[in-house]
């Protein structure tokens, strides 16, 4: 039944993985039209010239054609700017057939889904053309007749997917293992929040150039031109030659993605245990332009430090201190960061002494914590909690969007403290205002970096 | 009792005899019936009070002359040098013209009687309402530094945020951290109160923060203050206050030209409304759409990244495409067009453009939202009435004589108000703790809680008894602090009494109240209270309180099995009827019938 050309048994074996996060999610779809479909969207495949396979002809052929529609897509066309892992596909096929779901007939909805097994000898000898025909077809008929009955639905619903929030997803995640069930579900309220574009869009703004790593300043003990090792990180005066030999778009994208491969010189500092606490105001204070902000800088900050080797912990606050997370390879920070939704009030005086209370514990007495605090003008916290906190760390205050001066009566103990008008966040100047923050941040790094071997 | 015809005669009789003592009798009887249209109950009413004029009982009439709009100011302006002020009920008489002059626009005569009353708190609020901003701060300051007359934390807070509102109009240099440090403290109390379970008095104080946020111009605390309050509303199941609230929000974010906030809190708007069974889900989209291209419009005037602009009109279509109104969503392409920095996104909305055709139309009529939710709804001064109830004290008199003058009351409970403030005044300490209580429960308004928990913490076994069997007429979530403490009393009268007027208090937003007396491990009498309460919410008539019902027959306890037959069989809510279609397969086959049942006679409602 499948009416897709080009996709082979690795794609077979991929739509098995992709029809596991929708059972993970939920959706008790059929296999051939998440294969189809997932096959299109990771660009493993096109839409065939002609109907194929056994079945109702027209059906098939109707379903083929709405494939061809799929495939202008923007997210099809565009496959190549974003990063296929299997679970990013799953979640867009999610997105696509959940607009759907509730128009397909009830009888072939409402089961239970059922995981398929991962072991890949079960298909090696799968013709996904073929396969489908030997089994009980009425569900997937069923599905291709709503679909391509109200088409204009799952298409207008997989232009609405934004190409940007996929790539951004790219950039922080590094492979799919080991995501659980509330994982998929981030990614994919994610996916489907159209309002999310515009932290989206910041944060797109800053990280491509962020990506960059600067050396750090460290002696080496050794002649200038020695190598050391190939690693994926390091100047473009020190790529491995053959890595030019790449088309032009796979080379760009290997760049971005941190594949490319560097001769790299062995540091000679081993880094001291710094802990980052971006601390983000989760608060309905910050609803709206404040909070795009503010959530966009915390995405960028995550993945420079990350870059530059640091350990981050990302923490939404309001009346508490809530856990957060690590950033790291699998960029769990990026769902939270732009899914986090308070459900208290604010109480700024007791997150304060939250942190204060986390910090002298003795538990923590060997981190040398810093602090970035994104929030708006009107965040009070009691003076001398904040002075007792600057005392073990240094705290770097952004303010968005005060009504006018900011007045807030700790700012003269605080290390750092960025007011961001609306000037800031005009043409031009968002970005701007951002790197600028961010460089102060990492200036700030080096110099802590620098301080502590001089202590060693 | 009498036809008041013939009362009002015998009474008009005796006036033009000049038998005042004889007419006030029978006036007496003819205002016991408030049920009357205003024009006759006022008429009886002026009687009344001008014969206690002519007999010299001034302190009645003045009651009356309150009620009755007329001003009290020369009489109070001649006995304000003379009034005593050394007994107790002395001093609660002064408080009480002093309630009466501030109820009826005489603010700065009634601080005087409230000078003389000591109670700095009602002088303070009417020294703000007679603009003496500098005099209110001076007496907000004084108190906010005694700690030992104030030590209710909740009191300290809204009494800093006068002090502070008062510095902010003074333009004082000190106003803004006086402001910060006002609403610390609220947002301390406030979560304090959540996490207590107190939602309505977090509630109150978000209430605040708005107002603050409102006063000073601040956007963020109106969005905490607001946003937090809506969420409050939706958790305690008050559907139209909380649309009501949405729609102010979102007012007062185009005021303050935060149209990214306006339109995000119009989405959820939106989404609550389909959660909720609401027909307004649509119309809040499509409103959320308008509101995205209004940010769109202001970005562009602002010189906002294209990007930004260029968002909002995507999440505009988005909104738009939800509720198929294709041709507002059209329009939007044809203006991303011209937006689209990049070439590849231009080709994109140009395709979905044609994919709408050549004249697409807006396929919905979304249910418009009526004329009510839209309009603005004026909260309660907490910041006033809480530290002006707490000075108050619990007082019958002063309290009642705060609803006489309030015209926001119905006029039923205005007259019931009066009869025991008359009652009160006339009898003073011989009217007895049982026919006080009896006037008390026919007022039926929030601030004679207030006394009620009062007469119950200083009364003995009997008053409290009576004030159990009160405090069931006043359906606020309130009366539940009174009443879990009499259910855990160790006197069995008193816990019978307390279940009665519990079964009575049956309103939605009490579910989650009568959920934890149910669940409560403290109780001397476990059946019987949870007995009560399962009756309670099985009038209650919502979704939450269907699911309760439903788990207790799942439990398949002997003791509530019948009651929560008879509770689904007398339910009345329409909307109810899916959700007891669905819960008729998940119960004990032994109960579906019933389910199936009410389902039908609901849905055929």
């Amino acid at each position: 039944m499948s009416q897709i050309e080009g996709a082979g048994s690795l794609a077979t074996m991929r739509a098995v993985n992709w029809h596991n996060v929708l059972v993970t999610l939920g959706l008790d779809v059929p296999f051939v039209i998440t294969h189809d479909l997932g096959c299109l969207v990771a660009g493993a495949g096109s839409p065939s010239l002609v109907v194929t396979g056994l079945g109702n002809l027209a059906v098939l052929d109707a379903w083929r054609l709405l494939l061809g529609e799929f495939a202008q897509t923007d997210i099809v066309v565009h496959h190549g700017a974003w990063k296929h892992r299997d679970a990013m596909v799953g979640v867009v096929v999610a997105r696509v057939l959940g607009s759907v779901m509730l128009r397909v007939p009830g009888v072939h909805r409402g089961g239970r889904p059922m995981a398929l097994p991962t072991d890949a000898l079960v298909y090696g000898r799968l013709n996904s053309r073929v396969a489908f025909g030997r089994y009980e077809q009425t569900a997937a008929v069923a599905w291709m007749e709503t679909m391509t009955l109200h088409r204009l639905i799952p298409l207008l619903e997989i232009e609405q997917i934004d190409v940007d929030t996929l790539r951004l997803l790219s950039l922080f995640r590094q492979g799919s293992e080991g995501l659980r069930g509330e994982d998929f579900a981030d990614l994919y309220n994610v996916i489907a929040d159209v309002g999310l574009s515009d932290i989206v869009d910041f944060s797109l703004e800053l990280v491509p150039s962020l990506l960059e790593v600067r050396r750090d300043t460290g002696q080496q003990t050794f002649g200038i031109d020695g190598y050391a090792a190939i690693e994926r990180v390091g100047h473009l005066d020190s790529l491995v030659l053959s890595q030019l030999a790449y088309d032009e778009e796979v080379f760009l994208r290997k760049l971005v993605d941190r594949e490319l491969f560097y001769y790299t010189h062995e540091k000679q500092f081993e880094s001291e245990h710094r802990v980052h606490h971006i601390l983000i105001d989760g608060s309905a204070s910050m609803r709206g332009v404040r909070e795009v902000f503010a959530r966009g800088l915390a995405l960028a900050l995550c993945k420079r430090l990350s870059v530059l080797g640091e350990e981050v912990l990302v923490r939404f606050f309001d009346s508490r201190l809530y856990d957060g997370v690590r950033a790291g390879p699998m960029g769990n920070e990026v769902p939270y960061i732009l899914n986090f939704r308070s459900e208290r009030g604010r109480n700024y005086g007791a997150v304060s002494r939250q942190l204060l209370s986390e910090f002298t514990a003795p538990s923590r007495r060997e981190q040398r914590p810093l602090v970035y605090l994104l929030t708006h003008g009107e965040c009070q916290m009691p003076r001398e909690v904040v002075s007792a906190l600057a005392d073990r760390a240094p705290i770097h205050g952004i303010f968005i969007l005060p009504r006018d001066d900011l007045q807030l009566a700790y700012l003269d103990v605080v290390h750092r403290v960025d007011v961001i008008d609306e000037q800031g966040l005009g043409f031009g100047e968002r970005a701007q205002t951002a790197r600028g923050i961010i460089d102060a941040v990492e200036r700030d790094v080096e110099a802590s970096g620098r301080r502590e071997r001089i202590r060693e | 009792m009498n036809d008041t015809g013939i009362v009002w005669v015998r009474a008009e009789a005796a006036m033009r005899g000049r038998r005042d003592v004889e007419a006030v009798e029978h006036l007496r009887e003819l205002i016991e019936v408030v049920d009357r249209i205003e024009f006759e109950y006022n008429e009886w009413l002026a009687a009344l009070a001008d014969c206690l004029h002519r007999l010299g009982k001034t302190e009645e009439a003045m009651l009356c002359d309150a009620y009755l709009r007329r001003s009290l100011s020369e009489r109070a302006l001649t006995q304000l040098a003379s009034a005593p002020v050394t007994t107790e009920s002395e001093r609660a008489w002064c408080g009480t013209v002093g309630i009466l002059l501030d109820g009826g626009g005489e603010h700065q005569l009634a601080g005087e009687w409230f000078e003389k009353a000591g109670m700095p708190v009602h002088r303070a609020i009417s020294m703000e309402r007679s603009d003496d901003t500098a005099g209110a701060k001076q007496i907000w300051g004084q108190l906010r530094s005694d700690d030992r007359r104030v030590g209710d934390a909740y009191i300290r807070a809204l009494i800093g945020v006068n002090y502070a509102l008062c510095s902010y109009r003074r333009e004082d240099r000190d106003a803004h951290g006086e402001i910060g440090l006002a609403i610390a403290a609220v947002e301390s109390v406030a979560d304090h109160f959540e996490t207590e379970g107190l939602r309505e008095r977090a509630f109150d104080c978000f209430q605040l923060i708005a107002r603050v946020g409102m006063e000073t111009g601040t956007f963020e605390n109106v969005a905490e203050g607001y946003l937090n309050s809506i969420r409050v509303l939706r958790d305690d199941g008050l559907r139209v206050d909380a649309l009501r609230m949405y729609y102010a929000f979102v007012q007062i974010a185009e005021e303050f030209e935060e149209h990214h906030a306006a339109a995000i809190v119009l989405r959820e708007a939106s989404d609550y409304c389909a959660k909720s069974r609401l027909p307004y889900a649509d119309i809040f989209r499509i409103r959320a759409g308008e509101m995205w291209v209004t940010a769109a419009d202001a970005g562009e005037k602002k010189g906002m990244p294209a990007q930004i602009v260029e968002n909002a009109l995507v999440s505009a279509a988005e909104a738009f495409i939800g509720v198929r109104a294709f041709g507002k969503t059209a329009a939007v392409y044809e203006r991303l067009l011209n937006v689209a920095g990049d070439a590849g996104d231009a080709a994109r909305y140009r395709r979905l453009r044609q994919r709408l055709g050549t004249s697409p139309s807006d396929e919905l009529k979304p249910t418009p939202t009526p004329e009510h939710l839209r309009q603005r709804t004026e909260y309660e001064e907490t910041w006033f009435v809480d530290p002006a109830e707490w000075e108050l004290g619990g007082d019958a008199q002063m309290s009642a004589a705060g609803i006489i003058v309030d015209r926001r009351y119905p006029d039923y409970v205005r007259r019931h108000a009066l009869l025991a403030t008359l009652d009160l005044t006339r009898f003073k300490d011989e009217l007895g703790i049982k026919r006080l209580i009896k006037r008390l429960q026919m007022i039926r308004a929030y601030p004679i809680l207030a006394v009620l928990e009062r007469l119950y913490e200083t009364g003995d076994e009997g008053a409290k008894v009576e004030v159990a069997r009160a405090v069931g007429a006043f359906r606020f979530k309130r009366s539940f602090a009174l009443l879990g403490k009499m259910l855990r009393s160790d006197s069995s009268p008193l816990r019978s009494a307390a279940e009665g007027a519990m079964s009575g208090l049956f309103f939605p937003h009490a579910q989650d109240r009568l959920r934890e007396i149910f669940e409560a491990r403290d109780l001397p009498s476990p059946e019987t209270t949870r007995s009560a309460a399962v009756r309670a919410i099985g009038r209650v008539n919502s979704v939450e309180a269907v699911e309760f019902i439903c788990e207790r027959l799942r439990d398949g306890d002997p003791t509530y099995v019948e009651q929560c037959r008879t509770a689904i069989s007398r339910l009345t809510n329409p909307e109810l009827a899916p959700i007891l279609q669905t819960q008729a397969d998940l119960v004990p086959t032994i109960h579906r019938a019933i389910f199936v049942e009410a389902a039908a006679r609901l849905a055929s409602r």
